[in-house]
């Protein structure tokens, strides 16, 4: 716990610019309006009890310069399942706060999501990214202040279909909370003079969940660094893994790569 | 007789908006270069819009006109606010001839109206440097300083400007 607190220090303290383009979670800014951004990613358990991978693709389009839609799916083999598709997704974000000042900004945005998956439930652990179908709504706020940037997300999560008959087998409710807190800078380059100069930034993330019958919860800490080529290409390394918490998890701890494609202006006006 | 009427209609379109020399624009609320290139890629793809020199780490714009269309700076505010951010600063550098300016500020030219908020002269000459007042194109805390302006019905749909 104290080299994550050293490690949040470090960024508060550093000189550098922000940034808010995180890797586990969104920022309460939206996409460019009329761009979208192709997601790819994979997901690697290296837990006693689960072993595997999980990928992810993702679309994500700016409706507007308060909306933003995305369409995901997941597909992977977990636990010895041959390998195939495990869930599908839809979420929108409407960014209804927004104070811009030179080098900073304060928004907020409102978020839902719903999710559809077919994988047989095992834990306790809820979410939307594969296991789970239901339905997820919350808030953003995100602050920019030159050298930081924080975000902030708290959501209700409501898990239905079969996963809701497990957890009520299990004596839960199919009920949880998540609230996240992200901090992220960019450490390279010192000196912007181009688009086409490499940007590297490094995140730390704080992900949490406390499920709503028997309270058990969960705190992740996920460190990440994150490439940018051209300002258009990003390539995502981060490692998650358990802080604390008392529920049953697919796995204590997992690598994420993933690789984002943007294409600015792609749609007519 | 279509073809002199064409050149006739060419040579005021061009006269039009070579008066307009560039735009200098700082865009807010922002610090990386993917959302800077967001602007970039906006503000270039507006119709009248011929080239952009941009300043990554001042988040300003250097922005310069085709010739032969005309030019609507709401337009160009408007692609900054699409693009996810905001205008911090828009100057606009317009060439004058003897432009005569009325007593309450006002004058147009190509088609553009402007009104002057700081004192102004009874005439315009070269080129001058002229800041856009409003709160599509300043800082929010920049806005509350120009306060209160007096807007009267024949302002309609003229730019508010400070000469610098």
């Amino acid at each position: 716990m104290k080299k994550q607190l050293f490690f949040l220090l470090l960024l508060l303290i550093t000189k550098a610019q922000a940034q808010e383009l995180f890797i586990f979670t969104e920022p309460a800014s939206n996409m460019p309006a009329r761009s979208f951004v192709v997601k790819q990613s994979g997901k690697f358990f290296n837990a006693p009890a689960t072993s595997g991978t999980r990928h992810a693709t993702e679309l994500m389009v700016g409706v507007n310069k308060n909306l933003m839609v995305h369409a995901a799916t997941t597909y992977g083999s977990l636990n010895g399942a041959p390998f195939g598709l495990e869930s599908i997704r839809a979420y929108g974000k409407y960014r209804f706060f927004s104070v811009d000042g030179m080098y900073s900004h304060f928004r907020m945005a409102a978020f839902a999501e719903v999710a559809h998956s077919n994988t047989k439930p095992m834990y306790q652990e809820l979410n939307l990214q594969g296991d789970h179908s239901g339905l997820q709504a919350g808030l953003v706020f995100t602050q920019l202040l030159h050298k930081l940037a924080i975000s902030s997300t708290v959501s209700y999560l409501s898990i239905n279909g079969i996963s809701k008959n497990h957890q009520l087998a299990m004596g839960n409710k199919p009920e949880a909370i998540n609230y996240s807190l992200s901090f992220g800078h960019l450490i390279a380059p010192k000196k912007y003079t181009s688009y086409d100069q490499t940007n590297v930034n490094i995140y730390a993330e704080l992900l949490g969940q406390t499920l709503a019958g028997t309270k058990k919860s969960y705190l992740d800490f996920a460190p990440g660094v994150q490439f940018i080529f051209k300002s258009k290409a990003k390539l995502n390394i981060a490692y998650r893994y358990n802080l604390q918490g008392n529920m049953t998890r697919m796995a204590a701890s997992s690598w994420m790569i993933g690789g984002e494609w943007l294409f600015l202006n792609a749609f007519k006006k | 007789m279509k073809k002199l009427l064409l050149l006739t209609l060419l040579a005021i379109a061009f006269n039009a908006r070579a008066q307009v020399q560039k735009v200098d624009l700082q865009a807010s609320g922002l610090t990386c270069a993917m959302c800077s290139k967001a602007i970039y890629k906006a503000v270039s793809a507006i119709s009248f819009v011929d080239t952009v020199k941009v300043d990554i780490e001042g988040s300003t714009y250097e922005i310069f006109f085709k010739k032969d269309n005309a030019l609507n700076f709401d337009k160009i505010a408007g692609a900054v606010v699409d693009a996810g951010f905001s205008v911090a600063k828009f100057t606009a550098v317009v060439n004058f001839d003897k432009q005569v300016v009325d007593k309450n500020g006002l004058t147009t030219l190509d088609g553009i109206r402007y009104k002057i908020v700081s004192s102004a002269p009874a005439n315009l000459q070269g080129s001058k440097k002229l800041r856009l007042v409003g709160k599509q194109f300043m800082l929010p805390k920049d806005f509350k300083k120009m306060t209160p302006l007096k807007v009267t019905t024949n302002d309609a749909k003229a730019y508010f400007v400070t000469i610098q």
